[in-house]
């Protein structure tokens, strides 16, 4: 079976990183939905951070998964945060608004340093 | 179940044998009812071989017939564990397995007939013909072809105390739910212009209506152009779509304007994240507004994006020698030649337009 979207999640001392590898669109989003909506049902912490470096595609239908996301987080009073958007996929980001509403990050080491 | 099984030619056998051995006994012991003997066996033979053999076959076959010939036909009952039973146990299954294949394929039919109405009804919606000759200021093709029998995307122009208003729109995903949620949006901007003027006024209520009724999962991009027909001057409102392409006849660019804001359904209140903004337009512009199922269409041999800068390239080499339909028609033509032999991901709406004398 073609796998699309692969998913490793790892904790990277307080931060929970959810690392995507593949293209965020309808078929790639069913091959990490489980575990997606298992990772966020079941976070704790206070940031969840998805590393985009490795995705190569998003489209609307990945949008709305990362709007769904972002939304129940914050319903708790969570945040998501994106690191490592390639040009493309940041500009799917600009274009719908979701970087109006997701804090955006150039890769890990900007967040980090951020902090 | 095989063990338990006694085979007809076994019960024929066991049958000739007891009535062999009936007829032996009368010859040996009454030889003077030999006759009548034979004549008993004889009937016994038959009548046997008519209630285990034929007579069950002559059902069984009754009712095959009745289901070649399509007509109804009953289920046999049967408890033996001959070659009879076998078969009226297959004969059972099968049938059983028919009702429930037939059941499949009548909703299918049904849901395939629901699912043209609605599509109908979607078209229905569109405006008709798809073009805008007759109005004072433009020249307009718009045309979508949806990736299933529901599209998520949406056109419409209208006009309303002087002012045109334009707008191109695209659900998240495509099919039912896509539609439903563009069917949906497509009314609301209808009831929302007759009580607003403003483009952004209908957009920031038709947002909070969307927020509150559809799931979060859900939003729509759209892009709204209101053309004043007095005083002959665009202006536009972004909620998230794609950009909008500008050629300018004067220069011969092709420009792509942002088209800005944040998707209806994304944020409660949009009413600080859109504006409305002017639209700087001569005459022999061309507009084009188009949804991302155009520039995602993926190349049917090597899976590349047709993406924005060929979609430039294609305005600039038509718009100077076409009209609205000639520059639709090829950009069209052009996006299907990519992406032969791919199948089509998403669905695709091209509106072109041109601002007249």
């Amino acid at each position: 079976m073609n796998i699309n979207l692969k998913i490793e999640v790892k904790i990277e001392g307080k931060t929970t990183v959810a690392k995507f590898t593949g293209e965020f669109d309808k078929a790639g989003f069913s091959d990490v939905r489980e575990e997606l909506m298992g990772l966020i049902s079941g976070f704790k912490g206070a940031r969840l951070v998805f590393d985009f470096t490795h995705v190569r595609f998003i489209n609307s239908e990945g949008i709305g998964f990362l709007m769904e996301a972002h939304s129940n987080l914050k319903d708790n009073d969570q945040q998501l945060v994106i690191v490592g958007a390639n040009a493309h996929v940041l500009d799917v980001f600009q274009t719908i608004g979701l970087s109006d509403l997701v804090p955006l990050y150039k890769s890990m080491k900007d967040l980090t340093e951020l902090e | 179940m095989r063990f338990l099984m006694i085979s007809l030619a076994r019960k024929v056998f066991l049958a000739f044998l007891i009535v062999g051995g009936l007829v032996y006994a009368v010859y040996r012991f009454l030889p003077e009812f030999f006759v009548y003997g034979v004549f008993g066996a004889l009937v016994l033979i038959l009548g046997f071989l008519w209630w285990h053999f034929f007579r069950p076959l002559k059902a069984l076959m009754f009712e095959v017939q009745n289901l070649l010939a399509g007509k109804p036909y009953k289920k046999i009952f049967s408890l033996r564990i001959d070659e009879v039973g076998v078969l009226s146990y297959f004969f059972n299954k099968v049938t059983a397995s028919l009702g429930e294949v037939s059941g499949d394929i009548k909703d299918r039919r049904r849901m395939i007939g629901e699912l043209q109405i609605a599509s109908q009804l979607q078209r229905d919606i569109l405006p008709e013909g798809a073009t805008l000759n007759d109005l004072v200021g433009m020249d307009l093709v718009a045309k979508t072809k949806p990736a299933t029998e529901l599209g998520g995307d949406i056109y419409n122009f209208f006009t309303l105390r002087d002012r045109t208003f334009i707008y191109i729109g695209d659900v998240t995903g495509h099919g039912v739910a896509a539609g439903l949620i563009m069917t949906m949006v497509n009314s609301l901007i209808a009831v929302f212009a007759d009580l607003y003027d403003s483009p952004y006024e209908i957009l920031v209520n038709v947002n909070r209506y969307i927020k509150r009724h559809v799931k979060k999962a859900m939003f729509m991009t759209l892009v709204m152009l209101c053309w004043d027909n007095k005083t002959q001057k665009m202006s536009y409102v972004g909620c998230g779509h794609e950009h909008i392409l500008v050629y300018r006849a004067a220069t011969g660019v092709c420009e792509a304007i942002v088209a800005g804001g944040v998707a209806l359904g994304m944020v409660p209140d949009n009413s600080k994240v859109i504006k409305e903004l002017p639209l700087d337009l001569a005459v022999g512009d061309l507009v084009v507004l188009y949804s991302d199922g155009l520039t995602e269409a993926r190349n049917g041999a090597t899976g590349e994006l047709f993406g924005l800068e060929r979609l430039k390239e294609l305005v600039v080499e038509y718009a100077p020698e076409d009209e609205p339909e000639g520059v639709h028609y090829k950009i069209a033509t052009r996006v299907s030649e990519y992406c032969a032999g791919h199948d089509q991901g998403d669905d695709m709406t091209l509106i072109v337009m041109k601002i007249k004398n």
